[in-house]
C-alpha cells in the first residue's frame, strides 16, 4: 500500500468508526494514548484502547459549582467541552520524583530520577487547552530555567485536537481570545459533523498518522461546514451575554485595562466580601490549567537511607503558601483570593507577557459554592477606580 | 537603576541537582546564628562556582530538606564559601546539629545581587538589622577592596542585644577602611555605652546629599519598610534605596510560585531590588 | 558621673553665645526645617550653644527643669525610676525634655550624656511667651514638636515589637473574614 504523508493543513473525512484506525497507528508506534472517558458522573482523561470507551451520547451541563452529565440519546462522540482535567495532569502531574538520593556512610549520593520516555498521543484538548499548554510551555520552558521533566513529556506529546461545537454557560473563551475555534499548537484537529468527522492536519506526524486512517479528501463545502461548528458555540457565548430578563446567562470577561483596574484596588472592599464565601479549599487552582503552584518534600524510606525530593501541587489558598518564619504573609482568605485572582488576570501578564486565564470556566464549575471570577471582576470595576 | 540581573543557567543543567558539598568549619557567631563553610567534593565545581553579592544558595539536608541561605563570604577573592544563617525552622535547626564533615547539597547560586557596581563615586549607607548583616557583608567586602571607588560609606546595624550584634569582630578593620559605623540595640545591658533605639533612627546622624547617595537595606521587613521612610524623607531618589526582600522560597527557580511578591518572584528577580519596583506593592498588607 | 547637681547646672565648659554660631546650628537642625529663618532668628537670644562631658545629667525624673535641648551631636540615655536600665538614648537631630514646652513641670525621664555631646539649649518660659505672642510661630513650632513626638512614637513602637526575636507574631486580633470595620484600629 503506498503511504500518502497528508500535508499540513489539508483537510481529510474520516468516517467515525475510523478514528479508532488512529488510536491504534498511535499505539503502534508506541504512544500511550489517554482521551476523554466518563469516571464518577465527570469526563475525564484515561488510557484508551477503543473509541467505544469515549463519552458517546455524552452531554455536559456546567454552571457555578455544578457539574451534571446526561446521556442525550444521540451518537455524538465529542458532544460535551471541558472536564476537570487538562493537559497539566500529564505534563505537569500531581507528583513527580525530582532527586533521588541514596547514603553510603556518612556520604550522599545525589542523582536525578530517570525521564519518562513513552510519548503521550492525547485525544480531547480543546482550544482553550491548547492555549493553556502554550503558557506552561512559557513558564517551564521559556524562562530562565527549564524543567527537565515537564521538557522530557512534552517532548514527544502527539495532540488530537477537537473544535467545540457548543459551550456551556461557564465558558468566556471568546472574552479570552483563546477559542472556540483550534488555530494552532496541534497534530490533528477535529471536528464532529453528524455523520463524520472532518480532519485538519497540523504538523507532519499528524498527517502521517491521519494517513493511517481510511480518509477521503474533503470538498469546499464540507470544509465551510467544519468551520461552522466552532462558529456556531462562538456564537451561543456571545447570544448568552446578552441579558434576559436582566441577568446574563454566559460568562463574559471585560478584560480591557484589567491588569491596571485589579491593581489599583487591592484595597478594594469586595475582597472581603469574596472571602465570606470562599472556603479556600483550593479546587480552582486544581483545575486550572494554567496555574502552577508546587512544594517539594522529602520523601524517606523507613530507614532513612534512601530518599526522594517530591513535587507535589500545591495552591496559593493553603495557609502555609506564604509561610516563612517571621509569620504566614496571607494570613486571611481574603488575602489568598486576592493573590489568585491578581496573579492569573493581572501579575500573570507582568511575568509571562499574556494573561493567566484561558476562559475555560473549570474555576466556576468546580468551585463548591460557585464563585465566578468574572463576576468577581465585575464588581470591582463597578465599585473602585479604573 | 535596577538591580543587576541574576547569571542564566547553563541549558544543559538540571536546576534540581546539588552539588555535594561537606561542611569545613563551623563558626558560632551570637546567640542562634552561626556561619557554616561549605567545601565542593568536586574540584571543578569549586572552581566554576562564583557569586554576587546578595546572592543565595539553596542548602540541602538530605531526609530534611533545604533552605535558602544568604552567602555571607569575600566574593572577590578565593576565600572559602560562607553561609551565615539563624537557626529558626526545623531544616536550620538539623544544620545547627550537624557536624564538620558531613555531606550536603548545594544549589546555586540564585537571584539578584546589590548593585555596588553601579555606585561608583557615589556615597552609600548601607541600613541593616540582625541577621541582615549576612547578605550584605559580601558588599561591605567588595566595597573594602575597591574603596576608593566610593565617596562615604556609612553603615548602620542594629541588633536586639549587644551580645547580638553580628560580626563585632570586624568593625574594627571595616572601620579602618573608612566606613563609618553607627551600631544600636532594642535592648541595653548594664556595660552598653552606645545606641539604645531604631536603625531607622540612625538616620538622624548622618548628612546627606540624596542626589549622589544609594542606600542599601537588609533586615526585618518592618525596619526595611521605616529604613525606606527615612531615606524617602530625605529625598533619596527611589531607585537608589535598594532592598533585599525575603518570602517562602522552595524551589529558587520561579517555579514553585511561593516566593512571589506582587508581580516579582523574589528567588529570581529578587531578593535585591530598587525601591522604585516595589513601590506600588510595598504598602498593601498581606500582598 | 557628677554628683549632687542642682537641676539644670552642668559640668559643661564655658556656653558658647556667639549668635552666628547658634544660627547655624539652628539652622542645620532638621527639627527646625520648616520653620522660617525670622522665627530662628527670634529663638537665638533665648538658645545657647551647650557642651557635655560624659556623664552628665542633664535633667532628672519628678524634678522641674528651665530648658529644652535640641541635641547636634553625641547621645544622651533615657532612664526611667524603677526600670533598672536604660530605654532609649537621644542622639543627634532629636528634641530632648519638651515637658516644660507642653506645660508639663516634671520631668519624665532621666538625661545622661553618655558620650560628649553638643546640643542647643533654649529657655522653655520665653520661647513659650514667643509662641503666645506669635501665633504662627507658635502653630509651626509646636507642629514641629508633634512630628518629632510622633517619631519617637514610631521608633519606640519598632523597639516593643522585638523584631530580631525568633518568635512568630501572634495572629491576627480579628477572627477570619471579619469587616475592616470590626478591626481593632491602631493607636497613633
Amino acid at each position: 500500500m503506498v503511504t500518502i504523508n497528508l500535508p499540513i493543513g489539508c483537510y481529510v473525512r474520516v468516517e467515525k468508526p475510523a478514528l479508532q484506525a488512529i488510536l491504534d497507528r498511535l499505539r503502534e508506534l508506541g504512544y500511550r494514548v489517554v482521551g476523554p472517558t466518563v469516571a464518577d458522573g465527570a469526563i475525564v482523561y484515561a488510557d484508551l484502547t477503543s473509541i467505544d470507551e469515549l463519552p458517546v451520547g455524552v452531554s455536559d451541563a456546567q454552571d457555578g459549582g455544578t457539574y451534571r452529565l446526561h446521556r442525550n440519546g444521540g451518537g455524538a462522540y465529542f458532544d460535551y467541552v471541558v472536564g476537570p482535567h487538562s493537559l497539566k495532569d500529564y505534563l505537569f502531574p500531581p507528583r513527580a520524583t525530582l532527586l533521588e538520593c541514596q547514603r553510603h556512610g556518612t556520604d550522599w549520593e545525589m542523582r536525578v530520577p530517570e525521564l519518562p520516555s513513552q510519548p503521550l498521543a492525547i485525544l480531547g484538548p480543546r482550544s482553550c487547552d491548547l492555549h493553556a499548554l502554550a503558557m506552561q510551555d512559557r513558564i517551564f520552558l521559556g524562562d530562565r530555567f527549564v524543567n527537565p521533566d515537564y521538557e522530557a513529556r512534552r517532548k514527544g506529546l502527539f495532540v488530537l485536537a477537537i473544535n467545540c461545537g457548543r459551550a456551556v454557560s461557564t465558558c468566556f473563551c471568546t472574552s479570552m481570545g483563546t477559542g472556540p475555534a483550534v488555530s494552532s499548537g496541534f497534530d490533528l484537529a477535529l471536528t464532529e459533523l453528524p455523520g463524520h468527522f472532518i480532519l485538519e492536519v497540523g504538523s507532519e506526524l499528524g498527517g502521517r498518522v491521519a494517513a493511517a486512517a481510511p480518509w477521503a479528501p474533503c470538498s469546499t463545502r464540507e470544509v465551510a461546514e467544519a468551520q461552522a461548528v466552532p462558529r456556531k458555540a462562538e456564537i451561543e457565548m456571545e447570544e448568552r451575554r446578552r441579558p434576559m430578563s436582566g441577568r446574563p446567562h454566559g460568562r463574559y470577561l471585560d478584560t480591557s485595562g484589567l491588569h491596571d483596574l485589579l491593581l489599583n484596588n487591592l484595597d478594594h472592599d469586595h475582597w472581603d466580601k469574596v472571602a465570606d464565601r470562599c472556603l479556600a479549599c483550593g479546587n480552582c487552582t486544581m483545575v486550572c490549567p494554567t496555574c502552577f503552584c508546587c512544594s517539594v518534600q522529602e520523601v524517606a524510606d523507613l530507614t532513612g537511607g534512601h530518599v526522594r525530593r517530591e513535587r507535589f501541587w500545591d495552591t496559593c489558598f493553603n495557609a502555609d503558601h506564604s509561610y516563612m518564619n517571621s509569620g504566614t504573609v496571607r494570613k486571611l482568605t481574603r488575602a489568598r483570593y486576592r493573590q489568585w485572582l491578581t496573579h492569573k488576570l493581572a501579575t500573570w501578564v507582568d511575568q509571562f507577557g499574556s494573561s493567566g486565564c484561558v476562559g475555560c470556566g473549570r474555576c466556576i464549575t468546580w468551585c463548591p459554592v460557585g464563585i465566578d471570577l468574572t463576576a468577581e471582576v465585575a464588581a470591582i470595576r463597578g465599585g473602585g477606580p479604573p | 537603576m535596577t538591580a543587576i540581573a541574576p547569571m542564566p543557567s547553563e541549558p544543559s543543567v538540571n536546576p534540581w541537582l546539588p552539588k555535594a558539598v561537606t561542611i569545613g568549619d563551623i563558626q558560632p557567631e551570637v546567640p542562634g546564628i552561626a556561619t557554616y563553610q561549605l567545601d565542593f567534593a568536586d574540584d571543578l565545581a569549586a572552581a566554576a562556582f562564583s557569586f554576587r553579592p546578595g546572592q543565595f544558595n539553596m542548602v540541602y539536608l538530605p531526609g530534611i530538606g533545604e533552605v535558602p541561605i544568604s552567602i555571607s563570604s569575600d566574593p572577590t577573592g578565593a576565600g572559602p564559601l560562607l553561609h551565615t544563617i539563624r537557626a529558626a525552622g526545623s531544616v536550620t535547626s538539623a544544620l545547627a546539629r550537624k557536624q564538620v564533615g558531613e555531606t550536603l547539597g548545594l544549589r546555586g547560586p540564585f537571584g539578584s545581587s546589590w548593585p555596588t557596581g553601579n555606585c561608583k563615586a557615589q556615597d552609600i549607607v548601607i541600613a541593616c538589622g540582625g541577621v541582615g548583616l549576612a547578605p550584605l557583608r559580601p558588599a561591605i567586602y567588595d566595597i573594602v577592596c575597591n574603596r576608593a571607588d566610593y565617596g562615604r560609606v556609612f553603615l548602620l546595624y542594629g541588633a536586639r542585644t549587644p551580645g547580638d550584634l553580628l560580626f563585632a569582630r570586624e568593625y574594627d578593620t571595616w572601620r579602618n577602611a573608612d566606613i563609618e559605623i553607627f551600631t544600636t540595640v532594642d535592648l541595653g545591658d548594664a556595660r552598653w555605652r552606645g545606641n539604645i533605639g531604631v536603625v531607622p533612627s540612625l538616620f538622624y546622624r548622618l548628612r546627606l546629599e540624596a542626589r549622589r547617595t544609594h542606600v542599601m537595606t537588609c533586615g526585618p521587613e518592618i525596619m526595611i519598610h521605616f529604613v525606606v521612610f527615612e531615606a524617602l524623607a530625605r529625598r533619596i531618589p527611589r531607585d537608589h534605596i535598594h532592598v533585599s526582600m525575603e518570602r517562602n522560597m522552595n524551589c529558587a527557580i520561579g517555579q514553585c510560585g511561593h516566593c512571589q511578591y506582587g508581580p516579582k518572584f523574589v528567588c529570581k528577580d529578587g531578593p535585591v531590588f530598587t525601591y522604585k519596583e516595589l513601590a506600588p506593592f510595598m504598602h498593601t498588607e498581606d500582598l | 558621673m557628677s554628683p549632687g547637681l542642682k537641676p539644670g547646672a552642668t559640668a559643661a565648659t564655658i556656653p558658647m553665645n556667639n549668635s552666628e554660631e547658634i544660627m547655624a546650628a539652628l539652622r542645620g537642625m532638621r527639627f527646625l526645617h520648616d520653620i522660617e529663618d525670622q522665627y530662628l532668628q527670634a529663638i537665638a537670644p533665648l538658645a545657647e550653644l551647650r557642651e557635655f562631658c560624659a556623664g552628665t545629667v542633664l535633667f532628672r525624673e519628678g524634678q522641674s527643669h528651665p530648658n529644652i535641648y535640641l541635641v547636634i551631636a553625641g547621645s544622651v540615655a533615657l532612664d526611667f525610676r524603677f526600670s533598672g536600665r536604660v530605654l532609649q538614648t537621644v542622639g543627634p537631630g532629636e528634641l530632648l525634655g519638651w515637658t516644660p514646652i507642653l506645660g508639663g513641670v516634671e520631668m519624665t525621664a532621666t538625661a545622661r550624656v553618655l558620650e560628649p555631646t553638643q546640643a542647643v539649649a533654649i529657655r522653655a518660659s520665653q520661647l513659650i511667651a514667643l509662641c503666645e505672642h506669635n501665633p504662627r510661630f507658635g502653630f509651626e513650632f509646636m507642629r514641629q514638636t508633634a512630628r518629632a513626638l510622633s517619631r519617637r512614637l514610631n521608633a519606640t513602637k519598632l523597639q516593643l515589637l522585638d523584631v530580631y526575636s525568633h518568635n512568630e507574631p501572634p495572629t491576627p486580633a480579628v477572627g477570619e473574614n471579619e469587616h475592616p470595620t470590626a478591626r481593632v484600629v491602631e493607636e497613633g
